[in-house]
């Protein structure tokens, strides 16, 4: 089997351990992975920030280098809602809607694909570690649920998994939103954090880039980066970018 | 209106509300998870709500017409005002013509919505709050922060204080024993009101009853004894049956409070009762507007349950004031586009992360978070041009940097460089960006994913079969 891997801006630029990870993760199933550096943002940030018209441009460039058969990957959940759902806000008309129909069928998130496709029992990995996960809200509310993420880290032997009381709750990113309103923001991300911390996990694990930078960065900022390192989910399994227990900072 | 980064900070900062808000809504939200848990598919009963309501509004134009042919035919006057004044005179009118000096008023939105309060005092008429919540921010000159429980953001000691000095009830702490002290202030208000007003749950097309819920009965005390009672709601608030008013009846309480049923359910005939004139004011007041707006027309769905806003994360850091008009919360971002004045119109949409934890919970399958990007959309016409415009540059030239390979490449060397050359210049575009101090900004990779996932394939080249790599 062969998927296109679309590592998405974010994550490209600033977390390249978590796209090798995700790389990495699915060629462990079984999975043939080709990469099209053409590809870069699937236009979030504007169509977020309400203005639609301008990532239309950046829409129908991805669908253009999606016009292929291949699935569609991605370890983002929220890139993955932009597709799948905002492109609606486009008027697409003509070949670019039939280009979105035919990419809304074939793109998924990361652990939805493994999961949807059977594949995660081909899945073995060790990550003898303390762990938090914490649901990236649009890949809790509009791709895959908790459950495709619960499915794959059944395959992670040696982790234990922590429940935070506040593991569904937005740790602030929001995109625009971390910029307009940071301090809001950051309270919000705090407070996540603060829930999580007191588990002592080694590793908080999530499932989109933005929530990664955002914890990561308030974790970093106020010098708590030695208590725990955040992640993406893929980086258990594969040690892409972990810190050891031990070496901490 | 004060930036509303300023205001942010100034709650975030206000240990008293974040202690309140903390209490009430972790208690709120337990409630609704249990009450909504026993239900052996809440899933289900808000698919038949949400249905409901779709309907409902998709029918206005029918309804309406029938719902007041009904009241009409049984002596309910029905006066339709297209705004907030229209409607204030409406009422205003109805108090003079019939000397009202005393009137009672229970827990009404819409009320609220057109400042009703205000404009009967204006006009020489007592107005005094009976809903134990109201009648706390009446009294301490406050606006309700909730829209089901209007003193969210007090404490209960502060709840307490507020009684004990403006309408010296014993001081306490304790919710029941208040609400017992301000039941007794009220009596004399009971007995000597003359017009009670009141607001609408649900307002039925086919059999003209008026549905309105409450807790502690003192809307019922009302506008069962008053000579005049005026029911104030929004045209969007009619249904086309009875069962389709217990359909949402089933999924209204649950959502709000965590109550399978509110300890008051009334349903009122079409005909008012003997000896008394009723009124039903529909007020419009931009619903029309939202009704012909694509598919904003869903906000009309809302039975003002308020589950949206328990839910969430921004509302629970800063409380319902910071939304600047009456309704708070992800329902008020996407109202305000229609209803809400013009000063709040510009901000509002910013105060959400696009979580969509509203619309998991909204009863009535409103989509929050999708209609909240939309509002977006139409918040730039109320703000500052300039502002647009640098926003909109902004993201055009993210757009081109993203726009083909080389620029991509081009413009996270340019990060890089920057982070090397100029590290004071980027740290400032980072502090403006709010990515500073507390919130370290991410660096730019040494080697990008795809630079670091070609050269590994290129370095299997050869040495390995098949296997990954490549492109497209
Ligand atoms: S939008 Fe939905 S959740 Fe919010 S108040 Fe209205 S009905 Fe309730």
């Amino acid at each position: 089997m062969k998927v296109a891997l679309f590592v998405p801006c974010l994550m490209d630029r600033f977390l390249p351990d978590a796209g090798m990870a995700a790389a990495r993760l699915l060629e462990s199933a079984g999975v043939q992975v080709v990469v099209d550096s053409r590809l870069t943002c699937c236009g979030q940030p504007a169509v977020n920030a309400g203005h639609p018209d301008l990532a239309r441009k950046m829409a129908l460039r991805m669908l253009k280098l999606a016009e292929h058969e291949l699935p569609v990957v991605v370890p983002s959940g929220s890139c993955v809602a932009m597709m799948r759902d905002s492109y609606g806000l486009m008027d697409l008309s003509g070949q670019d809607a039939e280009r979105w129909r035919s990419l809304r069928g074939r793109v998924f998130e990361l652990a939805e694909f493994l999961v949807e496709r059977g594949l995660t029992n081909r899945v073995t990995a060790r990550c003898e570690a303390r762990v938090v996960v914490h649901h990236s809200c649009h890949h809790l509310r509009h791709v895959a649920g908790s459950g495709a993420l619960a499915v794959l880290l059944e395959r992670l032997e040696g982790a234990s998994l922590l429940e935070s009381e506040q593991a569904r709750q937005c740790c602030g990113f929001g995109g625009v939103f971390s910029s307009k309103l940071p301090e809001l923001s950051i309270a919000m991300g705090r407070a996540r954090l603060d829930a999580m911390l007191k588990l002592e996990p080694r590793y908080i694990a999530l499932a989109d880039a933005g929530c990664v930078l955002q914890l990561s960065g308030i974790l970093e900022g106020e010098g708590l980066s030695k208590r725990a390192q955040v992640v993406h989910y893929a980086q258990l399994f594969t040690g892409d970018g972990l810190k050891p227990l031990d070496a901490g900072e | 209106m004060a930036d509303l980064r300023d205001i942010v900070r100034e709650k975030l900062a206000d240990n008293a509300l974040q202690a309140a808000l903390a209490r009430a809504l972790g208690i709120v939200r337990g409630k609704r998870t249990a009450a909504v848990s026993e239900l052996a598919s809440f899933e289900d009963a808000k698919a038949v709500a949400a249905a409901v309501r779709s309907n409902a509004v998709q029918r206005l134009k029918d309804y309406l017409p029938q719902l007041e042919a009904r009241l009409a035919d049984e002596g309910t006057h029905v006066l339709w005002a297209r705004d907030a004044a229209e409607a204030c005179r409406m009422i205003v009118d109805i108090a003079r013509q019939r000397s009202v000096r005393r009137c009672v008023m229970s827990k009404s939105m819409v009320a609220e919505e057109i400042g009703l309060e205000a404009a009967l005092k204006n006009a020489g008429t007592v107005v005094v709050q009976s809903d134990l919540g109201e009648r706390v921010v009446q009294l301490a000159h406050q606006k309700p922060s909730h829209i089901t429980a209007p003193c969210l953001h007090l404490s209960a000691a502060e709840v307490g204080r507020i009684l004990h000095e403006k309408s010296g009830i014993e001081l306490s702490s304790d919710p029941e024993k208040l609400s017992r002290a301000v039941a007794r202030t009220l009596r004399p208000v009971f007995l000597d009101a003359q017009m009670a007003v009141s607001g609408v749950n649900f307002a039925v097309a086919e059999t003209g009853n008026l549905v309105l819920v409450e807790n502690e009965g003192n809307g019922r005390m009302g506008y069962t004894m008053a000579p005049v009672h005026v029911a104030v709601t929004g045209i969007e608030k009619v249904v086309g049956t009875l069962a389709d008013a217990a359909a949402l009846l089933a999924v209204l309480p649950r959502s709000a409070t965590g109550q399978r049923a509110t300890c008051y359910v009334s349903i009122l005939p079409p005909r008012p009762f003997p000896g008394q004139e009723r009124f039903l004011v529909l007020v419009d007041n931009g619903r029309s507007a939202a009704f012909g707006a694509g598919p904003m027309r869903d906000v009309l769905r809302c039975i003002r349950c308020g589950a949206c806003m328990n839910a969430c994360p921004v509302y629970e850091r800063v409380g319902g004031h910071v939304y600047g008009w009456t309704y708070p919360g992800p329902i008020g971002i996407v109202l305000a586009p229609f209803l809400g004045p013009q000063e709040v119109r510009a901000e509002i949409s910013d105060l959400c992360s696009l979580c969509g934890a509203c619309t998991e919970v909204c009863p009535v399958g409103i989509p929050l978070d999708r209609l909240i990007v939309l509002a977006r959309g139409l918040s730039h016409s109320c703000r500052p041009a300039a502002v647009v415009k640098r926003e909109r540059s902004a993201l055009e030239w993210f757009g081109r940097a993203m726009g083909g390979r080389v620029s991509y490449r081009l413009s996270h060397l340019g990060h890089k460089l920057a982070r090397a050359w100029f590290p004071k210049k980027l740290a400032r575009t980072e502090a403006e960006l709010g990515w500073s101090g507390v919130r370290t900004a991410p660096g730019p990779a040494a080697v990008l994913f795809r630079s670091r996932f070609k050269r590994r394939a290129a370095a299997e080249d050869g040495t390995a079969d098949e296997g990954s790599g490549g492109e497209v």
